[in-house]
């Protein structure tokens, strides 16, 4: 499965970004019903799923603009599961903006609120539900051999900034 | 404005979830089984081997290769069994036995197990363990 291609960790301040900025775009959607911004989230979703987090770009805002302020980061996660997590928002990003384009409004709210849910989430508490769900799917799914048990989820708990 | 009341609504569900998530980390959750595992059966060979027996309670930290939490959970532990009488700190790579992710239904790390010298679990802590709540967790069976 694409996820588990060999990827590097990345700084985990750089999701946590791009969370902020996609919790302000997604109440945005919210706001005006705008089908077309939450069809161009839902590109910067794919991009982040599909490409790769190095080409996200709010990732590359953050590289840009916010890294440089910033230390050198002191740990890094594991890129699938915040990838598998980008494509868990494209879904509902594309049902929302499919809602919202064919005037079937509760169905663009509901799929864009569920988004925003998410991302505050991950944003405010640094906890992604993605990321969560990624590392409870079978070894199998995931791309990995199976262990020699029946699969589990050995995880690594992402770090957020999520004080304890 | 729906679109504003559905914002709002999403926002506090959210801020609801996360606090009550932040809440759990970090805190000492009691084995529910009477011996090791909930269920009462044993613990992983693994496991029991990184039992210290001259230790009252042995802190095991369950990590993973890749785990942004897992220094700071050793930190903790460290400083705890270096401060502490008779109680000795070990790590277990669940990569290298993910036979004890299984049994013991550990899906995160880090994962701390207090376990006894004769083997039994007595409580576990998902995340990193809040010093004072260790502490005083540990307290009785010192």
């Amino acid at each position: 499965m694409l996820f588990n291609a060999d990827q590097p960790p990345v700084d985990p301040r750089g999701p946590r970004f791009a969370a902020w900025v996609t919790v302000v775009v997604l109440v945005a959607v919210l706001l005006t019903g705008s089908a077309l911004l939450l069809a161009a989230q839902a590109v910067v979703f794919a991009i982040g799923a599909f490409v790769g987090l190095q080409f996200h770009p709010y990732g590359l805002i953050y590289r840009a603009v916010v890294a440089p302020r910033l230390g050198p980061p002191t740990e890094r996660e594991d890129a699938a599961p915040v990838r598998f997590a980008q494509a868990v928002g494209l879904l509902f990003a594309v049902v929302g903006a499919i809602g919202y384009a064919s005037g079937i409004t509760p169905l663009g709210l509901t799929a864009t609120a569920l988004a925003l849910v998410a991302a505050f989430l991950n944003a405010a508490f640094g906890y992604c539900l993605g990321c969560e769900i990624y590392l409870r799917l079978p070894a199998g799914l995931r791309g990995q051999r199976p262990s020699p048990e029946s699969s589990t989820g050995t995880t690594s708990n992402t770090e957020r900034g999520a004080a304890a | 404005m729906t679109g504003l009341g559905f914002a709002v609504a999403a926002l506090l569900v959210a801020g609801v979830l996360g606090l009550w998530w932040r809440h759990r980390q970090g805190r000492v959750r009691i084995a529910s089984g009477p011996a090791g595992t909930a269920d009462g059966a044993e613990l992983p060979d693994a496991v029991l081997r990184k039992v210290d027996p001259a230790a009252s309670v042995t802190l095991l930290q369950l990590s993973t290769p890749v785990c942004a939490r897992c220094p700071q959970a050793r930190d903790v532990l460290t400083d705890v069994s270096t401060s502490t009488g008779g109680v000795e700190h070990a790590e277990l790579d669940l990569a290298e036995h993910p036979e004890v992710s299984t049994r013991l239904g550990v899906r995160s790390t880090p994962t701390v197990l207090a376990i006894t010298r004769a083997g039994r679990e007595l409580f576990r802590v998902a995340g990193v363990p809040r010093r004072a709540e260790l502490l005083s967790a540990l307290e009785p069976h010192l």
